[in-house]
Order: structure tokens, then C-alpha cells, then sequence
């Protein structure tokens, strides 16, 4: 779109063009003197117009140009707590990049972000978890700082509250290709409860042969969070068989926890 | 005298001092700003009760009973590598764990430093243990005295666990 706007009758004259995207100044041309201006729109027919009119189309057009550089129809949120309100909005219909949008500002520490928007987000997430489940795991394996990753764990329980969520749970701590992610989705079953607890201690005995370290140590400790006594026999295998020693001790007092109660 | 403490992984801060490659991918995660991101979150601590608060408000916000792995930075260490400011913006629901919250504003340049400076240092995560350290602590909290969003929650567990454990 181009529009072009020209003041002939003043002493200063001044022309100015923007096209749309290109972010011209284009409030900067008006002078409180002038009166009348000529306007062409797109190479079309001269147009007359009184310095009142003129403003309001240059309002107009100075939206236009604005909307039109900006490559989503939304309107970009101000604060983190809007932004947050509406990416957990665009999850809950269905949209996917909303999921990927809110785990990427998992214990986001960027200007302005406050501990509420921070827990706002996980919320978001844990709402939506099984279907936010690839974005959460995701954003673990691009970023596996500590703060992260337990955010990252308080979304994923969300899962855990459902049969259906556990199960996609277990299949995410068998195949996935990050050990962090791994790591995470570990201490997440930790948290089911009722129907899905069974198969959540299944898929964690399993987990106790990661080749990952921390897998198996989060594996072990959230058998114990878990509460199934039948577990402390897979946790005394797993504790003969363990070779590091920092992992071997911490399976010690696992099986010890697990007996506690 | 102060030091600051950041939950970190055994694995990647071990004792070691080998600064290669593999421990590089190692630990990555660990000291990490993403695209937007201007500081890294610790907590300030005095001495080693504080550091297991810290860890006990660390794993009721997970509401996860396990051990918590704690690296300790000393103030001097930690201003070679950015500005440290006393914010007050845990996300813990302990009030008192929250107010010691302070922020490394620092760059990924930086951080990285930071990270190979304690790995050559030979420096180790100290775990706080579930029973020993951990616990303790948490059977001496309020359920009540619990804040933020995740305190209901919170609550609920904390009074799980302590049913289990009657004194």
C-alpha cells in the first residue's frame, strides 16, 4: 500500500511516503499552520482534504501500517501476566503453539517477570498437561537448569492425575531422547495417584535401568513419593546392581524412606 | 559469611576439575540464560541451617520427598561474574526462603566463566539428605505459614507428610 501526502501551500513543504511495514514518520509532516492537504492514495486520483480530516486519515493510516507489519492478527499483550492469561487461553482451544509459547517462560527470569507470573505459568501448563506434554519436555531438553526442570515437574503432575496422562507419561521416560526430559517426566510420575499408580510404579522400575544416572536416581525417589512397598524389592535390585556410588547411596535411603512409610 | 546456593546436579559438579568437552555438555543446563533472560536465580544463606531451609522450601515446592543437591558460591566468586541484587523473588512457599532470593544479572558469557571457575575449582554439590537434612526441617513448618500460589497445595502434602510421621 503507498500513500502520499503533500502540502503545497506552505512554505516548508514537505512530502512524505511510507509504505506499509516500513515504519515511516509519518505524523512528523504535520505543522499546526497548514490548513490543506493533497493526497494521493496508491498513484489514485488527488484529494483535498482539511487539516482535521487529514489527521484523522493519518490515524487511520498509521494503524494500517502498523498492523500490517506485525505478523499476527493478535494484539501483542503488554504485561507477562496478560501474556501468560493469554497463551493459557489459546491453549485451552486447542492451540499447540500456545503450549510451546508458555514452556518456553518456564521459570522465565526476564524483565518484569515477578514469582506470580512464574507460578501462573506452570499452572497454565499442569491445566493442560498431557497435551502440553511434547512442549514442556521439549523446553527441559533445550534448558536443564535446575529452576527449570522443577517447574517443568510441577506442569507434567498435571499429568499424572489421569490414567490416560500417566500412560503418556511412561511412553515420554521410555523413548525419550533427552536424559533431562527423562529426568523430569520420572519425578513427574512420582505425583499419580488411585488407577494410574500402578502403571506409573510400573514404567518407574523400568526407568530404575536408565543408562542415565539421574534417571534411575529420580526413578528410585519417586518410587518412594509413589508410596508402593512392592517397590522396595526393585529398589533393592537396583541398589545391587548400581555402580555409581553417589546414585548406589541414594537408592540406600530410598529403600530406607520408602520403608518410613 | 555469606555464600549463595543454587540447586545444581551431583553428576555435573562431582569434585571433578576436568573442563572438556563432555562435561561442557554436561553442564549446559546448569548455568543457562535463555534468549531474554538477564540474571540467574540463588539464594542467599548464612550458614548451613539456611542452606537446608532453602533445600526443605525447595522440595515443598516440588512437594517431592527426595534429597536436594545444593552448590555453595561465596559473594567475592559470584560478583566476578555479574551483579548480585537481593530481590526477594523466590518462588518457594516459604516467606523466609523467598526474602533471601537474589539475582546473578549477568551475561551467558559470563555464566559459562562461572561454571568452568567452580568445575576447576573442584567444587561439589552438597546433598542435603531426605531424612537427615530435609525432612527435619519440613516437619517443623507450618502449614499455615505457607505463601504464594502453590501454598494450598503445598499444604496438603506437608500435612500428608507429617501424618505419616507422627511425633
Amino acid at each position: 500500500m503507498n500513500f502520499t501526502a503533500a502540502r503545497p501551500s506552505s512554505a516548508h513543504y514537505q512530502r512524505a511516503t511510507a509504505r506499509a511495514g516500513a515504519g515511516a514518520p509519518l505524523l512528523a509532516m504535520l505543522q499546526p499552520r497548514v490548513t490543506t492537504y493533497t493526497v494521493v492514495v496508491g498513484g489514485g486520483p488527488h484529494l483535498a482534504m482539511q487539516e482535521s480530516s487529514f489527521r484523522v486519515a493519518m490515524c487511520i493510516h498509521q494503524e494500517l501500517v502498523t498492523r500490517a507489519s506485525q505478523p499476527t492478527s493478535a494484539p501483542t499483550p503488554r504485561s507477562p501476566r496478560e501474556q501468560v492469561r493469554a497463551l493459557r487461553d489459546q491453549l485451552s482451544h486447542g492451540d499447540p503453539s500456545a503450549a510451546a509459547k508458555l514452556a518456553g517462560y518456564l521459570a522465565w527470569r526476564g524483565e518484569g517477570w515477578t514469582s506470580d507470573d512464574r507460578l501462573a505459568v506452570v499452572a497454565a501448563l499442569r491445566a493442560h498437561a498431557l497435551r502440553a506434554l511434547p512442549s514442556v519436555l521439549d523446553a527441559v531438553a533445550a534448558c536443564a537448569r535446575a529452576d527449570v526442570v522443577d517447574a517443568a515437574v510441577n506442569a507434567l503432575r498435571g499429568a499424572a492425575e489421569s490414567v490416560s496422562g500417566t500412560n503418556a507419561l511412561a511412553t515420554a521416560l521410555q523413548g525419550h531422547d533427552s536424559p533431562d526430559a527423562r529426568m523430569a517426566v520420572a519425578r513427574a510420575l512420582g505425583a499419580a495417584r488411585g488407577l494410574a499408580r500402578d502403571d506409573a510404579c510400573h514404567a518407574l522400575v523400568g526407568a530404575l535401568r536408565d543408562p542415565d544416572a539421574d534417571v534411575r536416581e529420580s526413578a528410585a525417589w519417586a518410587l518412594v513419593n509413589l508410596g508402593v512397598p512392592a517397590a522396595k524389592d526393585a529398589l533393592g535390585a537396583a541398589r545391587d546392581r548400581e555402580r555409581n556410588e553417589a546414585v548406589r547411596a541414594s537408592l540406600d535411603e530410598a529403600i530406607d524412606a520408602l520403608s518410613d512409610g | 559469611m555469606a555464600f549463595y546456593l543454587r540447586k545444581d546436579k551431583l553428576t555435573t559438579f562431582d569434585g571433578g576439575t576436568t573442563v572438556d568437552d563432555a562435561w561442557r555438555a554436561q553442564a549446559k543446563g546448569a548455568f543457562t540464560l535463555r534468549p531474554g533472560e538477564e540474571s540467574l536465580s540463588v539464594f542467599e544463606a548464612e550458614d548451613d541451617h539456611a542452606c537446608d531451609l532453602v533445600a526443605a522450601a525447595l522440595a515443598l515446592a516440588n512437594q517431592q520427598e527426595r534429597p536436594v543437591d545444593i552448590l555453595k558460591i561465596s559473594r567475592e566468586e559470584l560478583e566476578r561474574f555479574g551483579t548480585v541484587e537481593r530481590d526477594g523473588q523466590g518462588d518457594t512457599p516459604i516467606a523466609a526462603v523467598n526474602a533471601c532470593h537474589a539475582s546473578l544479572h549477568t551475561t551467558q558469557e559470563q555464566l559459562t566463566a562461572l561454571a568452568e571457575h567452580l568445575r576447576q575449582q573442584g567444587r561439589k554439590v552438597e546433598r542435603r539428605k531426605w531424612r537427615e537434612h530435609v525432612l527435619p526441617v519440613l516437619l517443623k513448618t507450618d502449614p499455615a505459614s505457607l505463601v504464594g500460589g502453590a501454598a494450598p497445595a503445598a499444604a496438603v502434602w506437608l500435612e500428608a507428610l507429617k501424618a505419616k510421621r507422627p511425633r
